[in-house]
């Protein structure tokens, strides 16, 4: 009787343990799962940062050319610096032939001036009128700073692709509710005498690894 | 059965048997054995008196970050930066910036444009504070042969100028799946998915094991072989807990899409220097967002897709 009193005592600690064991799991779980609900409401600085869709605070700036280009004279200063000329310094005073189509065509100025752009000529973008000015194919007259609008006559896809934010670099800030964003103008990543982005030396070279060597070509 | 053997020494020996002086075979044996066992413990131990120096008290016993409360966390990361600069000499910033609440990121990647500069992994290098010495970076630029899409026949140890007429470049960085497998192999929970999308590891709580790195389609985590190296005045000052604080050695790392900067609204680090513009970032949630654009106005594909892991990472085409 003793033996069956103890073994009957023995069962009922073991489940008076047992059930407080899964309580305190219980319990516990429970606790973890209140702060991990707490640690979601979003505070950054005692400011609530949860986002809501809504009008963007900050403004997209697009870069554009500072003033009209300036060219390099071929000449330089006592400082050694290359003297930069206007547009209109030679093309005021001078006669242009206007049946130039290519730079190799060019004796005086411009030499060595790589041209790479489909079917264009140098008046198809420049204004014969004033050179520090840019035409449209409509003759509409615009300036250098937008010459994004003359782009965007023939590369229609590209221009609605850049409005819509799909082309181009930029800096800056995603959520325009937070910070502003500076885009690329067309002319920053694309010279426009010959727009295809040119080839590149690949920065950061891969490490050499034990056992695996790594090959430099140097075709192009 | 001979009777010498009884007392566990063989016939021709010359030990008196028995026990009576000297020691018997077994008696050798067993000193022997156990000589060895201890040495063998202590030189498995050893690791121990190394790791004791490495690791504070205050490390070993930090909780996992989801179970730590907000002053418990501020206590960890005032003591990590101690440690950074006590390591590197730096004054760095740790702070731990919480996902967004209607905000799950994506990102998108314009292969018709992308000229495979690396410029992206360079960023990441620097931005991340990777271990100058390996040149490590979450993102892998793959040179790959136009007409194929297989990914593990890019090559990422390409160094000629770039871009070659035959080939195009596929940057592979962490996709943030929607169902990471890398996240379902970890044994301790040290790496999981943020309401916002990014799967993140905990580097304190990670063990090291690797299975992770293994689990990944997409080769995107990194191991710390080392403790990593950077000159002081190269240290990225601007860190996060779960992001781009420096490592410990023996821990996975990944892509993050840098958020300690995106979480404050920021572009990743790997954007904001791409010179061709062929990263697209943003809010999938928002209709109006750049990257809900390219999902609907582009072909868009992801890597590997017969693998149901479901990226947030898209590829597309002009």
């Amino acid at each position: 009787m003793a033996n069956k009193q103890n073994a009957g005592r023995l069962v009922i600690a073991i489940a008076i343990l047992m059930i407080g064991g899964i309580i305190t799991v219980l319990f516990t779980s429970y606790i973890i799962d209140e702060q991990e609900r707490e640690e979601y409401e979003i505070y950054e600085d005692g400011i609530q940062t949860t986002w809501t869709p809504g009008e963007a605070q900050f403004e997209v700036e697009i870069n554009r050319p500072t003033g009209v280009p300036m060219v390099d004279s071929g000449k330089k200063n006592y400082d050694g610096e290359a003297v930069m000329v206007r547009c209109n310094t030679c093309h005021d005073s001078k006669e242009m032939n206007l049946l130039v189509t290519s730079s190799s065509q060019l004796k005086d100025f411009h030499q060595g001036l790589v041209f790479n752009h489909g079917e264009l000529s140098c008046l198809s973008c420049h204004n014969a009128d004033n050179y520090e000015t840019l035409r449209r194919s409509d003759g509409q007259v615009i300036a250098f700073q937008n010459v994004m609008e003359l782009c965007g006559q023939c590369h229609g896809p590209r221009m609605r692709d850049y409005k819509s934010g799909l082309h181009g670099g930029m800096v800056g800030h995603w959520d325009l509710q937070r910070g502003g964003r500076k885009r690329n103008n067309c002319i920053d990543c694309h010279d426009p005498h010959a727009p295809a982005y040119p080839q590149v030396m690949p920065v950061f070279p891969p490490k050499v690894r034990a056992g695996k060597t790594v090959k430099t070509e140097t075709n192009h | 059965m001979s009777e010498t053997n009884q007392g566990g020494c063989g016939g021709d020996c010359s030990c008196s048997g028995g026990g009576s002086g000297g020691f018997d075979r077994r008696t050798v044996l067993k000193g022997v054995g156990a000589t060895l066992g201890v040495a063998a413990f202590a030189k498995a131990m050893a690791p121990l008196t190394e790791w004791k120096d490495s690791t504070s008290v205050d490390e070993f016993l930090q909780m996992h970050y989801r179970e730590l409360d907000k002053d418990q966390l501020a206590a960890v990361m005032k003591r990590l930066e101690d440690e950074t600069k006590a390591d590197y000499g730096a004054d760095v910033s740790i702070s731990d910036v919480k996902a967004q609440k209607g905000v799950k990121f994506g990102y998108a990647l314009n292969l018709s444009v992308c000229v495979g500069c690396r410029r992206c992994a360079k960023a990441c290098h620097e931005e991340n504070n990777h271990d100058r010495a390996s040149g490590n970076s979450y993102i892998r630029v793959l040179e790959m042969t136009k007409g194929s899409m297989d990914m593990e026949h890019g090559n990422a140890d390409y160094n000629h100028a770039v871009p070659k007429s035959d080939k195009f470049y596929m940057p592979v960085q962490c996709q943030q799946c929607e169902n990471p497998p890398c996240v379902d192999v970890c044994p301790v929970e040290a790496t999981w998915k943020e309401d916002d999308g990014i799967v993140v590891v905990d580097y304190n709580w990670c063990i090291g094991c690797r299975y992770c790195e293994a689990a990944c389609p997409y080769h995107a985590r990194r191991f710390n072989w080392n403790k990593p190296e950077i000159p002081k005045e190269e240290i990225n000052p601007d860190q996060s807990y779960l992001s781009n604080r420096i490592r410990p050695q023996g821990v996975m790392e990944k892509c993050t899409f840098c958020l300690h900067r995106t979480r404050k609204g920021k572009m990743p680090a790997c954007l904001e220097v791409c010179p061709t513009g062929a990263r697209v970032f943003g809010n999938l949630l928002d209709p109006n967002s750049e990257i809900r654009k390219v999902l609907a106005q582009k072909r868009v594909f992801v890597l590997k897709e017969e693998l149901g892991t479901r990226p947030n990472f898209f590829y597309f085409f002009d």
